[in-house]
C-alpha cells in the first residue's frame, strides 16, 4: 500500500509538472473573431481580420486610454477587423517578441522606436512597409524620417510621429535671472554664457539643474549623445554601419568639444553626472531645473509631475553654432509601426487600414497637443497643429541628418554614455577615453 | 547424509534467492520512484547547462533563435573576445568582491542579531518577525525601494547626508560614482539578505545545549571563549549550510544591479550576471552570453568548492 502510494505520488508530480506546459497558439487576450459574430455581423464581404499589435503604449499611463480609444474607434469604422493588443513595458519588447514568436505566436504589428530596427529586422520579425501598405501612402512620409528605419540600405517601420533632440526650457526661471527667450542663444559660445548667468543667479536656491543632460549608461542617454555628437559635427558610422574614424578630423574635434561641454556641465554642478531623462523630467515638472535637452514628447512625464507645467515649458532648438564645426543638426528619434514579416494579403490590407487611421490630423491632433509632443512626419498631418510648447523648438526640426544604424547601434550608442562619465569623472584623457570608446564600440559592431 | 547435507545448503540458497529477488525488486522500485526526479533533473537542469556550454562555443544570434538556424562552431572565440575587450576579467573582478564582502557582512552582522535575539532580550520575538520584513519583500521591489531613497537629487540618503554635513555635501548619490556604487548595491543586498541568515543561525544556537554553556560559565569562561569555544563549534554545520547558501544567492545576484545600476557607471557593477545578460538581451549574442554563463557556473562551484574545504579543513 505504502509503495501504491509513494508510485502515485510520484507519478502526479511527473504529470503535475506535464500540465504546466500550455498550447500557447489558443491563448489570446481577446477571443478570436471567428468566435465574436457581433464584430462580423456588420461586414458582409469582408473575412473577419484579426491583428495581434504587440503595443509598449498601452503599459504607459498617459498614453494608454488614447490607445484604447483610438483601436475602439477603428474597429467600430472597419468592423471586419479585429485587434488583439498586447501589452509590453517598453524594456521587455524585444526579449518578449523572440519569446513569444518562438512558441508560436505572430507579431502582426509592432509599436515601438526606431532604434529596435536592426534587432527585429535581423530577427526577421519586422517586413519592409513597402511591402505593405499602399504605395501612395507610403510615397506620404517625409524621406528624411523615412531614412531613420534604414537598415542595410532597406526601410523597416514608419514613423508615427518624430522629433528631433530639443532643449526644454523653464520660462519662470529663464526670466526670474533677467534673461528673454526672445534672445536664447544661437551658439555653444551664447548659451554657456546664459548658463553661467543663471548657474550664478540660482547658486544655493532648490534649482538643482542649470541645463540638464543626461549621462546615465542607458538606450535613452546614449542616442542623446549620440545627437549631441552630431550637433558639434560628429559622425559616428559610415553608411556601411562601421565606426567613422574618431581619431582625426571633424570627428575628433566634435568628440573633444562634446566631452568638453559635458566636462564643463558636470565640474560647475550645471548637471549632475549619471542621471537619466525621466530624472531631468521630473525635476523639470517640480520647477527645479531651468533647461535640459530631451526628446519632445519627455514633456509627458513633465506633465505628470505637474498638470500645469505648460505654463512655465517652453523649448528651443539646438544652437546651430556648436563648437568648431557643429551645425546643432540632430538625430531622429520616432515613435513607429515595425509591420510583422509574413503577413497574409487580408492581414497587409488590414495592418495598412490601421497605420493611415493613426495617421491623420482628426485621429492625432489631440495626442500631438496633449499626450505626446512632437512632429508630424507624413504629408497627411502636415496641417496638425502641433503644441505651442514646441514652437520653440520647430524651427530645429529641419536640422536632421542621417546615420546609418549598426546591428548593435543601441550598445555602441550607450557606450557614449561610459566615455562621458571616463573623461568627465574618472579623468581619463582624450585620447585614452576616445581609445576606450573606439574598443568598445568594435567589440560591439564585430560580435 | 544426503538428507542432512542438501537440506540446509537447499534452505540457505532459497533464502539467498528470496533476499537477492526482495532486493532486486525494492532497488528496482526505487528506481522507479526516483524516475520522476531523474527525468526532471535531467530536462530542466542537466539538458540546459549542457546546451549552454555548447552554445558558448557558437556563433548564436537572434536570427539564429528565431529562424531555428544551427549556431557555427567557433571554437573559444565567444571566450577570447571577452577576454580581449577585458569584460571577463572586471567583471569577474567585480564578481568575487560583491560576493566577499556581501557574503562576510553578512554572517558578521547576521550572528550579531542571532546573538543578540538569543540573549532572551525583552520583545525578541517582536523583533525576529520585524526583521523579517526585508526577507519578504521581493528582491525587484526591494532594489526599487533602495533606488528610492538612494535617488539623486531627491533621495533619502542624500538629504541626510547633507543634513550631517551640515550642508557641506549636498550631491552624494552613492550609485552615481564608480568608487561607490557598488557599495549602494552591497546595502541594498545586505538589507534583504541579513533576515534569513540571522533566523538560521539563531535556530543552530537554539540547538546548543543550556547544560554546556552553564558548565563553562561555572568553570570561569569568558563570554568570548564560550563563543569561539563551544558555540561556534556546535554551530558548524548550520553555519557551512548558510554561508554556502549566501555565496551562491549573491553569486547568482541579478535583480539588485538591475533595478539600482544596470552594471554602471562605467562597468562598476558589472558583475558575470550582468554582463551575462547584457551579452544575451542586450546585444543578442546568446552564444557570448552562454560563454559568461559558463564562466559563471564554474567560478561559483570553485569558490563553494574552496569554501567547504577550508571550512572541513579547519573543522578537522
Amino acid at each position: 500500500m505504502k509503495k501504491l502510494l509513494a508510485f502515485i505520488l510520484a507519478m502526479v508530480m511527473v504529470l503535475s509538472m506535464a500540465a504546466c506546459g500550455t498550447d500557447n497558439t489558443d491563448s489570446t487576450d481577446k477571443p478570436d473573431t471567428t468566435n465574436a459574430p457581433d464584430t462580423i455581423q456588420g461586414s458582409a464581404e469582408k473575412e473577419p481580420v484579426t491583428l495581434r499589435f504587440y503595443n509598449y503604449a498601452l503599459s504607459e499611463k498617459a498614453k494608454a486610454a488614447w490607445w484604447e480609444n483610438t483601436i475602439a474607434e477603428f474597429e467600430k469604422e472597419h468592423d471586419w477587423i479585429n485587434i488583439e493588443t498586447v501589452t509590453v513595458d517598453f524594456n521587455s519588447m524585444i526579449t518578449t517578441l523572440n519569446n513569444d514568436i518562438a512558441s508560436g505566436q505572430t507579431a502582426d504589428l509592432i509599436y515601438g522606436e526606431n532604434a529596435w530596427v536592426p534587432t527585429l529586422a535581423e530577427a526577421g520579425f519586422i517586413d519592409k512597409p513597402s511591402n505593405v501598405l499602399s504605395e501612395d501612402f507610403y510615397n506620404g512620409y517625409y524621406d528624411y524620417a523615412l531614412d531613420a528605419f534604414k537598415y542595410n540600405d532597406e526601410v523597416y517601420g514608419v514613423p508615427h510621429y518624430m522629433t528631433n533632440w530639443i532643449i526644454f526650457v523653464n520660462k519662470d526661471l529663464i526670466e526670474g535671472a533677467g534673461l528673454k527667450m526672445e534672445d536664447f542663444p544661437t551658439t555653444e559660445k551664447g548659451l554657456k554664457e546664459w548658463i553661467d548667468k543663471l548657474g550664478a543667479h540660482y547658486k544655493g536656491s532648490n534649482v538643482s539643474t542649470i541645463f540638464g543632460v543626461t549621462t546615465a549608461e542607458v538606450p535613452a542617454t546614449g542616442t542623446a549623445l549620440h545627437a549631441l555628437f552630431s550637433a558639434y559635427g560628429g559622425h559616428l558610422f559610415n553608411d556601411d554601419g562601421s565606426l567613422d574614424d574618431l581619431t582625426s578630423g571633424n570627428n575628433k574635434t566634435a568628440m573633444s568639444e562634446m566631452l568638453d561641454f559635458c566636462d564643463y556641465l558636470i565640474d560647475n554642478n550645471y548637471t549632475q553626472e549619471n542621471l537619466k531623462l525621466k530624472d531631468y523630467r521630473a525635476a523639470f515638472g517640480a520647477g527645479n531645473v531651468c533647461m535640459y535637452i530631451d526628446q519632445s514628447w519627455g514633456y509627458a512625464q513633465i506633465g505628470e509631475v505637474d498638470q500645469e507645467a505648460s505654463k512655465f515649458t517652453v523649448s528651443a532648438p539646438l544652437p546651430t553654432t556648436m563648437g568648431t564645426n557643429g551645425k546643432g543638426d540632430s538625430l531622429i528619434s520616432a515613435h513607429s509601426f515595425l509591420l510583422g514579416s509574413d503577413l497574409d494579403d487580408a492581414k497587409k490590407e488590414a495592418v495598412d487600414l490601421f497605420v493611415q487611421y493613426c495617421t491623420s490630423n482628426e485621429v492625432m491632433e489631440e495626442y500631438l497637443n496633449n499626450i505626446g509632443l512632437a512632429f508630424p512626419a507624413h504629408e497627411n498631418m502636415k496641417d496638425c497643429k502641433i503644441s505651442p510648447i514646441l514652437d520653440g523648438a520647430a524651427a530645429g526640426s529641419e536640422h536632421v541628418m542621417y546615420q546609418a544604424m549598426p546591428a548593435a547601434v543601441v550598445s555602441i550608442e550607450k557606450q557614449l554614455a561610459t566615455t562621458v562619465l571616463n573623461y568627465t569623472i574618472n579623468g581619463m584623457s582624450l585620447d585614452d577615453a576616445i581609445a576606450d570608446y573606439i574598443q568598445q564600440a568594435e567589440y560591439h559592431i564585430n560580435q | 547424509m544426503r538428507t542432512s547435507t542438501k537440506g540446509p545448503s537447499k534452505k540457505i540458497n532459497s533464502h539467498h534467492t528470496i533476499l537477492g529477488t526482495k532486493n532486486q525488486k525494492d532497488a528496482a522500485f526505487s528506481l522507479l520512484l526516483l524516475m520522476p526526479a531523474i527525468i526532471l533533473c535531467i530536462t530542466f537542469i542537466l539538458i540546459p547547462i549542457v546546451d549552454s556550454v555548447k552554445m558558448s562555443f557558437t556563433s548564436y544570434k537572434i536570427k539564429n533563435l528565431t529562424q531555428g538556424i544551427p549556431g557555427v562552431w567557433n571554437n573559444f572565440a565567444n571566450y577570447t573576445r571577452l577576454w580581449e575587450s577585458g569584460k571577463l576579467q572586471d567583471s569577474i573582478v567585480v564578481t568575487l568582491w560583491f560576493v566577499g564582502i556581501t557574503v562576510v557582512l553578512t554572517f558578521i552582522i547576521s550572528m550579531a542579531l542571532a546573538l543578540m535575539l538569543n540573549s532572551k532580550i525583552k520583545g525578541a520575538r517582536f523583533l525576529r518577525s520585524v526583521m523579517m520584513i526585508p526577507w519578504v519583500i521581493p528582491t525587484v521591489i526591494a532594489g526599487l525601494l533602495w533606488a528610492w531613497i538612494f535617488a539623486n537629487p531627491y533621495g533619502l540618503l542624500q538629504y541626510l547626508v547633507k543634513v550631517f554635513t551640515g550642508g557641506r555635501i549636498d550631491d552624494f548619490g552613492i550609485l552615481n560614482n564608480q568608487n561607490t556604487a557598488l557599495w549602494g548595491v552591497i546595502i541594498a543586498a545586505l538589507w534583504k539578505q541579513i533576515p534569513l541568515m540571522t533566523l538560521l543561525l539563531l535556530s543552530g544556537m537554539q540547538n546548543v545545549p543550556d547544560s554546556i554553556m552553564e558548565a563553562a560559565t561555572i568553570d570561569g569562561a569568558s563570554y568570548m571563549a564560550r563563543l569561539f569555544n563551544i558555540l561556534i563549534p556546535y554551530m558548524r554545520s548550520v553555519i557551512a549550510v548558510t554561508v554556502s547558501m549566501c555565496i551562491i544567492e549573491n553569486f547568482k545576484q541579478y535583480p539588485l544591479f538591475a533595478t539600482l545600476t544596470n552594471g554602471g557607471p562605467s562597468g562598476a557593477t558589472t558583475t558575470l550576471a550582468v554582463l551575462s545578460y547584457d551579452e544575451a538581451f542586450v546585444n543578442y549574442n546568446y552564444g557570448s552570453g552562454a560563454a559568461v554563463t559558463t564562466v559563471w557556473l564554474l567560478l561559483m562551484i570553485v569558490v563553494v568548492f574552496i569554501f567547504n574545504r577550508i571550512f572541513k579543513k579547519s573543522q578537522d
